[in-house]
């Protein structure tokens, strides 16, 4: 079974490259993966997908082979060690090894805590642009850790920076259980869509029908991560069984809500199953430092307004220094 | 006077405070413990460049859904920066919020609102007739072989775990009731559905909201709250407290009980 990749994978794209790739169809026939011959770009939530497949075929015994191997943009997979999980049909490329200060976190298989805690001190000095580490670890820690405790499989991340485009952006993919199924266990999520839908709303968490979940979870990752990329204008997208979303890059003068279909956005449904979670948030550069902290205080006002009919309660917290 | 509980979050987690499992640590292990025994808390985030909503919801969250202004008064966060004051303080602003809600049901509690089946896997068998189409009290009874008394105790529960809807017309199953009956007897499946039906319930919060904590709460003191939340005699909220207390053994552990088939329903 042939699998052709296209050209570009990126959050611009995503319909296209998800509406006609099929990953997990084919039973346990042997797949071929064909890079397209000018294939030239490949975000970082393609690779962690690619990532993430490739080990899912060799625990269940699929056969994988690549075509192509030789096409301009897999020098970069080779740098970003997708070739450590996925065979290739040519020999290493010889690479020139550039300083990763700056510019990119390479493909990391994260499987435990101990992996994320030492993911997240890998980043801080490669990407060295302190007005948006912070966003970039909030998100990257939020979103594995989601893995980690929901999909019962281990997650795949990588992230690139993108000078022209004033961007960080990171992928996160796993071949868990997807949403639908995790949120299930207090949840009735009908579709893959709804069960996407209902998981970016704050609150939502798959362990408790309680709002704000249980004493471990509170539901909010996703609805936080959302925020970071609305607030720089960039895309957010999650994939997970037959459906994704992403969010479109500029709101206008929309403000944020709890409820993710009030942005604008893109809803895919009846796309060729993905057995997992592909997380893709994209996060600016041009913002100050300070823009982080107001915007943590912003999300934390919609995810604490209309929980109750009761009258709102503020209460006046010991902060000392 | 009890001593102070100093926590030094930096030291624990490093710059980047987002290990969930260490926030678990450190609300089981000192925020809980200490306000237990009303001890005031320094939790200092002096070392802490960033963390995340997750890692504080984990550290505090129960606690201050549970204690409330008590540990609005005994708990101090130091040398937060401005992303971590906001994260505090949205996670204590909507655990205080959440917890208001539980605590204040829309109607007062009545006697005939307490739980009086202690049983849950006969509560689930009588799920189970209704999710196979038997939606009255008679065709319960004629399937299950329980009395009518018992039929209507263990509705009656199921209705306060808003896991049935009842009306003059008819008895059905809720939309988490569905998930009970659709779940393995013994499941861990089934063991979370019930936790969250428990969790979920307005009543069982106000009168119990600590049934499913760690520390085990004594029949003595939730036969108390029973009686002084919903009226009942000292001997009948004694009876009920042990049925609760039932419900939390069947459900906060993973594996269904060994004694399941010694309890026998109140009366």
């Amino acid at each position: 079974m042939r699998i052709e990749l296209p050209s570009q994978i990126s959050a611009h794209t995503i319909e296209n490259f998800l509406s006609n790739t099929s990953f997990f169809g084919g039973g346990a026939a042997a797949r071929t993966l064909v890079f397209h011959p000018q294939f030239n770009k490949i975000e970082p939530f393609g690779i962690a997908m690619l990532a993430a497949w490739a080990d899912w075929c060799v625990a269940n015994g699929v056969l994988v082979v690549t075509e192509n191997g030789q096409a301009p943009g897999t020098v970069y997979l080779q740098r970003m060690g997708l070739f450590d999980h996925l065979p290739r049909d040519v020999g290493p490329a010889a690479i020139t090894h550039h300083d990763e200060t700056g510019r990119f976190v390479a493909l990391r298989k994260i499987s435990t805590q101990r992996d994320l805690d030492a993911f997240v001190v890998d980043i801080a000095p490669m990407l060295h642009r302190p007005e948006n580490i912070r966003a970039v670890i909030y998100c990257l820690s939020e979103l594995t850790r989601n893995v980690l405790e929901h999909a019962g499989s281990a997650a795949y991340a990588c992230a690139q920076h993108y000078p022209a485009g004033q961007r960080v952006a990171v992928g996160i993919a796993d071949c868990g259980i997807g949403v639908r199924q995790s949120l299930s266990r207090a949840h009735a999520p009908k579709s893959d869509e709804e069960a996407i839908v209902t998981a970016l709303k704050p609150g939502v968490s798959g362990t408790t029908l309680t709002t704000y979940g249980s004493a471990d979870n509170a539901g909010l990752g996703l609805f936080y991560t959302r925020a970071v990329a609305r607030a720089s204008e960039q895309y957010f997208s999650i994939v997970s069984g037959t459906a994704a979303y992403r969010l479109n890059r500029s709101q206008g003068d929309r403000p944020l809500t709890r409820n993710p279909e009030d942005d604008k956005h893109k809803l895919l449904r009846n796309l060729p199953l993905w057995k997992g979670t592909v997380v893709s948030v994209d996060i600016g550069t041009s913002t100050e430092a300070d823009d982080f902290d107001e915007l943590l205080a912003a999300v934390g006002e919609v995810a604490t307004t209309s929980t109750t009919q009761a009258p709102r309660i503020r209460p006046k917290i010991r902060f000392t220094p | 006077m009890t001593a102070a509980v100093f926590i030094e979050i930096g030291q624990m987690t490093g710059a980047v405070a987002q290990d969930k499992d260490t926030a678990r640590r450190v609300r089981l292990e000192h925020v809980l413990p200490a306000l237990k025994k009303g001890a005031r808390i320094v939790l200092d985030f002096s070392a802490v460049n960033l963390t995340t909503q997750s890692f504080v919801h984990a550290c505090i969250s129960e606690a201050f859904r549970t204690y409330r202004d008590t540990a609005l008064d005994l708990c101090e966060f130091k040398g937060c920066n401005p992303s971590i004051r906001n994260l505090v303080t949205t996670v204590i602003e909507y655990s205080m919020n959440v917890g208001e809600l539980m605590a204040k049901p829309a109607v007062r509690l009545t006697s005939t609102d307490v739980p009086q089946a202690d049983n849950l896997d006969r509560v689930r068998v009588v799920l189970e007739a209704l999710a196979r189409g038997d939606n009255t009290h008679h065709q319960i009874v004629e399937r299950t072989g329980y009395s009518r008394r018992h039929v209507d105790y263990r509705l009656h529960s199921a209705r306060v775990l808003g896991l049935v809807k009842m009306s003059k017309a008819a008895l059905a199953l809720t939309e988490l009731g569905q998930k009970l009956v659709r779940t393995t007897v013994g499941s861990e499946f089934e063991r979370e559905v019930l936790e969250a039906a428990i969790l979920g319930s307005v009543i069982l919060q106000r009168l119990v909201p600590d049934l499913l904590d760690d520390d085990d709460p004594a029949a003595v003191e939730v036969a108390r709250r029973i009686t002084k939340r919903a009226g009942l005699s000292p001997a009948t909220a004694a009876r009920r407290a042990r049925a609760l207390i039932s419900w939390r053994r069947r459900v906060a552990t993973p594996q269904i009980q060994l004694f399941k088939g010694d309890e026998t329903d109140a009366d």
